[in-house]
């Protein structure tokens, strides 16, 4: 795309502007450069205050005003103009003052046309490359007020970090992306015994994903106080979300209640990363389960309930693929080995301090590299007091 | 990123190189889109993939809901057993026609 330049010209001496109009009537009849001239600092000023001009060419002595100042404003004033100084003088004292001034450039008069058309061209390139860099700049900031809207939409829809229930303590963490994804978790008291904890990941990133992630986590917050199963709320999660999908986003999901008498953690799978578990004196392990597809995909597809006893002590964590997938700079992935070795590591601990621990780990192993997606984690421990006091 | 596309009789065997997350998925898909306009009969090929992340499973995604809806049949193949895990996992094996070579796929296709 060719641009045109809008050029000013200032100048006491009346036959500039045919002087001007001669040397460029190529450029202005194929509208490459359009000009205005002004002959008077009132002229100057009305011109600039009314119209946004590209260079600004100059003589540097002119009667009733002082123009080294007026280039040094108009620097502040117009950070993409740029300014071509024309003096008879060619001293080095006047270049001096032309430099410090601002000005892009400068040419000697009499004007030689050859030397001035080099000249206004040669500007005329850094002028357009400013354009360039403002437009990219403009892009940049559009870009960068999307990500942080979908950060604050994100944070926005999760419920705090910590509960506190009878035996039962639970800690919850995400550490956005710089491009924000569609991670979230939840959790809520159901009834006097149960705890429903959800942590889901929305596919795709931002805006989008961010809204995506909102409907998902209301649909299954209202779904888990009418179903006291969790595959049967999922089933009506993935039903509603089916019907309004038209964009194919999916989140994957997982969502459990905790029964604080049973000490039953039953939970549902659509498509989503396998639970840690961690139990006194045994190997941590993941957690094999019934998997139904993420939702949002296809209606009427089953879900099953899976039941998982926890013993006391026991820590379970739920988390999204930023954590098995955190990458190192040479694009190997942190993987499921590294994060149960924490938890070997960390035999007693709570939920908040192996959340610590899991998130040091993975910094620590793709230090320096750049993290790609969302880290989430929500992480159970059952601990009756007897215990507690037994430790 | 590049996919490649070859003819084998009517099937159109589309296979992706590389990585597909979440940079490489715009393209992915753009590319995917491309070869899908040209045959009813696809098999993607998963034999140069080494990571597919939630967005490059939304492209395949998109491609199958976009072969169903002119009636046409696709598969995946030549699935390594770490991106099959990633199918798997997302419950999306129970959805998708994953085969082990071409041949299954042309079996499949009839």
């Amino acid at each position: 795309m060719t641009e045109s330049a809008k050029i000013l010209v200032f100048d006491e001496e009346k036959d500039t502007q045919d002087l001007f109009c001669q040397i460029f009537r190529h450029q202005i009849d194929e509208n490459i450069y359009s000009f205005s001239f002004a002959f008077t600092f009132d002229e100057v000023h009305k011109q600039l205050d009314s119209n946004s001009f590209d260079m600004f060419i100059t003589d540097l002595h002119i009667a009733g005003g002082d123009i080294v100042s007026l280039i040094s404003q108009l620097r502040e004033k117009c950070p993409y103009l740029r300014t071509i100084v024309t003096s008879a003088y060619g001293d080095i004292g006047t270049l001096r003052t032309v430099m410090r001034s601002g000005s892009h450039d400068f040419v000697i008069k009499p004007l030689d046309a050859k030397d001035l058309m080099q000249t206004v061209a040669n500007t005329f390139k850094v002028v357009q490359e400013l354009k360039r860099a403002k437009r990219t700049e403009q892009k940049l900031t559009a870009i960068s007020d999307e990500l942080s809207l979908s950060a604050q939409l994100q944070k926005s829809i999760l419920p705090g970090n910590s509960l506190r229930e009878s035996d039962l303590e639970l800690w919850a963490d995400t550490l956005p992306a710089a491009e924000v994804g569609g991670d979230f978790y939840d959790f809520f008291k159901l009834d006097d015994d149960r705890i429903g904890v959800v942590m889901a990941d929305v596919s795709g990133k931002n805006v989008t994903a961010a809204m995506f992630a909102i409907i998902a986590k209301t649909l299954i917050k209202t779904f888990s106080k009418v179903y006291k199963s969790p595959a049967e709320c999922f089933y009506n999660v993935n039903h509603s979300l089916c019907e309004e999908n038209v964009t194919t986003r999916f989140v994957t999901a997982m969502y459990g209640t905790f029964n604080l008498k049973t000490l039953e953690f039953v939970y549902t799978n659509a498509g989503h990363l396998p639970i840690v578990s961690a139990r006194p004196n045994e190997e941590p392990k993941l957690l094999d389960c019934d998997t139904g597809i993420a939702l949002g995909i296809m209606d009427g597809m089953d879900f099953v309930d899976n039941v998982h006893k926890l013993v006391p002590g026991e820590l379970i964590m739920l988390y999204t693929d930023g954590v098995n997938e955190a990458t190192d700079i040479h694009e190997e992935e942190f993987e499921f080995d590294r994060f149960l070795k924490v938890f070997k590591e960390h035999p007693v601990t709570t939920p908040k301090l192996i959340t610590n621990a899991v998130i040091a780990a993975i910094k620590e192993f793709t230090a320096g590299a750049p993290q790609s997606d969302d880290i989430t984690t929500l992480c159970l421990k059952y601990r009756p007091r007897i215990v507690q006091n037994v430790n | 990123m590049e996919v490649k596309a070859v003819t084998e009789g009517d099937i159109l065997i589309v296979t992706p190189v590389g990585r597909v997350d979440t940079s490489t998925a715009k393209s992915f898909e753009e590319e995917v889109m491309k070869a899908l306009a040209q045959a009813s009969k696809v098999a993607i090929s998963f034999s140069e993939i080494n990571y597919i992340s939630s967005a490059g499973l939304r492209v395949i995604l998109m491609a199958g809901k976009k072969v169903a809806s002119t009636q046409g049949k696709m598969a995946l193949i030549n699935m390594p057993e770490k991106i099959f895990a990633v199918f798997k996992m997302s419950g999306f094996d129970k959805i998708l026609k994953i085969v082990p070579t071409l041949e299954d796929a042309k079996a499949l296709f009839g």
